[in-house]
């Protein structure tokens, strides 16, 4: 029995009404409920793609807001259940890689999702649509940092003493780095550990939050991150001056990824919503708001994120995707090493 | 009972009557507190997969992997430290201001309450947020100090041991002063003041009138405390930096980074059950000194 089994007949034994369906099943047609994340985010969904669709085909669009940890549970849990919450789920897409080994979520559905033809190549999926991305990149203090890194490797370097510091959430990606500066891959971690002991020999801390480390960048506690684009973008938004480097050994992707779950009671209406996701406008629109880059081909980056980020067709290319196979695999040991070990 | 020995008062209802006006509070617990507990004591028994994230079994190997390891077993005891240090320092810093709360009578007390439950009517996240910008490296007091020339560099306050003993204590403090100063209050006057004219100090009227008579108040607020340190998060976790380790902190990494839901709950049920024994302990000897 896996999680999800257990979870859902343990929840309908306690009588768990909080994750009973909530709504009638014969008002679905024309409802479309978007489990999604809030803040900034949420209200651009809403003028970009929520409004637009209900404009043009009448369906009233619910979010269902929370963050991802919660929705990927609660599409575990009702996996069992033939009328699930969300008829789209947005997910990371480490969460979408759950979900979908957890068969929790339908194919795509090309022929109802036209501009899905027009998506990168790169970042397509068989149960998913990518909406927006963003790499994880070297992030400095160009106040500070006259001559910024450029790789990985460089942030072993001595002139780092004391001056460079972690997220703690971040430790997938920070192992991964060490992993590719050891010449490793993302299918390969073995020297992973070795250079993080360096690492943490030059002083290398560990912060409790991503805005914990933009005070340390912005106070000069420290002088270099690893972090995220789209991270960096919001940070020098904020007034934190902030640069930001492509290693050469290779950026990993970040995917936010749009799915319609196996049980959505209005698969018709996912579909719908996650082709108006991928529609010019929609795309500049979260790209502008997220900081992340759009996943169509037929939208530039908006101007902006353009001169911040100057990611070219070759830097695309070389951008790597996550094997998310070898991290679960990985996942018990890395963060007993980075619990115990690299942060303790 | 023989006749015409009728019992001077009678109880207004019988035992069953009372008996049922238990059973909505009876009925709340076990669903909302009871019924997942359960789960969560048939989760901790539950084996780990990375693959699968959890197979049903029976098995007390997730038990046996915190019991036996050093690094939750130096967690729980840094736990069980720091919660017993935040009791015993708020009980300390609370009996002056519990005792004053409740002899005053001037207008001014029901100011005092309210500026004594002040820290309770913002949230525990924005309140350890407010210790954040006042105490981070480019924090209000770091800023003021270099200012002020006191200081040529930074202090570093944020993400130690020190600081999330002051941000327990400032949670802890609104509880510890307003349950004794309510036992206090009970207490009459004139046994102070019978203490006094047979010739005892301020001192020891406090010690041999005072703290025997608020006795239960005391132990009631230091339970409390207690319980509420022993499970703090957000305090040790913004606080104390990643590098502290709190139980309640630890339990959520083992769910929601470890996605290991049995070692997490086994996990919550050693510290529920340790609270629970140290606190039964304590009850012991508080009820043995209450009887002396």
């Amino acid at each position: 029995m896996q999680r999800r089994t257990f979870l859902a007949s343990a929840s309908a034994l306690i009588g768990a009404t909080a994750l009973a369906p909530a709504r009638p099943a014969f008002a679905d047609a024309g409802r479309i409920v978007v489990g999604t994340w809030g803040g900034a985010g949420a209200e651009t969904l809403r003028n970009v793609v929520d409004t637009p669709l209900a404009a043009a085909s009448g369906a009233e669009i619910i979010q269902d807001i929370g963050n991802g940890e919660a929705r990927l549970t609660k599409l575990l849990v009702e996996r069992p259940s033939r009328r699930g919450t969300f008829d789209v789920a947005h997910l990371s897409d480490a969460d979408h890689h759950v979900a979908s080994k957890q068969n929790a979520l339908q194919p795509l559905d090309a022929a109802a999702v036209p501009r899905s033809a027009l998506v990168l190549e790169k970042l397509r999926s068989a149960d998913s649509i990518p909406f927006v991305y963003t790499v994880q990149a070297i992030v400095y203090n160009r106040d500070r940092v006259s001559e910024p890194p450029t790789s990985y490797a460089d942030l072993w370097d001595p002139r780092w003493q004391g001056k460079i510091g972690f997220a703690d959430q971040f430790h997938n990606q920070v192992i991964t780095a060490a992993a590719l500066a050891a010449g490793g891959s993302v299918s390969d971690f073995s020297g992973a550990q070795d250079k993080l002991r360096a690492l943490k020999a030059l002083g290398a801390r560990v912060y409790p939050s991503h805005e914990a480390i933009a005070a340390a960048l912005n106070s000069g506690e420290i002088d270099v991150t690893i972090s995220l684009a789209s991270r960096a973008v919001f940070w020098a938004r904020s007034g934190v001056p902030v640069g930001f480097a492509l290693p050469t050994e290779g950026s990993t992707l970040l995917v936010y990824r749009a799915t319609v779950p196996a049980n959505a009671r209005n698969a018709a209406g996912g579909w719908r919503y996650l082709d108006a996701m991928l529609t010019p406008e929609a795309q500049l629109g979260l790209a502008q708001t997220m900081a992340c880059m759009p996943v169509v081909s037929d939208v530039e980056l908006p101007a902006e994120l353009a001169q911040f980020l100057p990611i070219s067709a070759a830097d695309f290319d070389r951008f790597l995707l996550p094997d998310f196979d070898y991290l679960t695999s990985v996942r018990d040991e890395n963060l007993t090493f980075w619990q115990r070990e690299f942060r303790a | 009972m023989r006749p015409g020995f009728e019992p001077a008062s009678r109880p207004l209802f019988g035992e069953r009557p009372l008996r049922l006006l238990l059973l909505p509070a009876t009925v709340l617990v076990l669903v909302v507190l009871g019924a997942p507990l359960a789960l969560l004591l048939r989760i901790s028994l539950n084996d780990f997969s990375p693959a699968t994230l959890m197979t049903e079994a029976l098995t007390l190997d997730n038990y046996r992997k915190v019991l036996t390891d050093p690094w939750y077993q130096e967690t729980l005891l840094t736990t069980v430290l720091v919660a017993l240090a935040a009791t015993l320092g708020a009980l300390v810093l609370a009996m002056p201001s519990a005792w004053a709360l409740a002899r005053m009578q001037s207008s001014r007390k029901s100011l005092c309450v309210i500026l004594t439950l002040f820290p309770l009517m913002i949230g525990g996240v924005v309140r350890t947020s407010g210790w954040m910008a006042l105490t981070g490296t480019d924090g209000a007091l770091n800023v003021t100090l270099l200012a002020l020339g006191l200081i040529e560099a930074p202090i570093q306050m944020m993400y130690t041991r020190g600081m999330v003993m002051v941000g327990l204590l400032a949670l802890a403090m609104p509880y510890m002063i307003l349950t004794i100063s309510a036992t206090i209050e009970a207490i009459p006057r004139s046994l102070e003041e019978a203490a006094l004219n047979l010739g005892a100090s301020p001192l020891v009227m406090f010690r041999r009138v005072i703290i025997p008579l608020a006795w239960p108040g005391i132990t009631t607020a230091c339970v409390l405390v207690f319980i509420m340190a022993m499970n703090a998060y957000s305090t040790p976790r913004l606080l104390g930096g990643p590098q502290f380790r709190m139980m309640s902190p630890t339990i959520y990494e083992e769910f929601t980074r470890s996605h290991n839901w049995p070692g997490g709950a086994a996990l919550a049920f050693m510290l529920l059950v340790t609270t629970v024994l140290l606190i039964a302990a304590t009850s012991l000897l508080a009820r043995r000194r209450t009887r002396h």
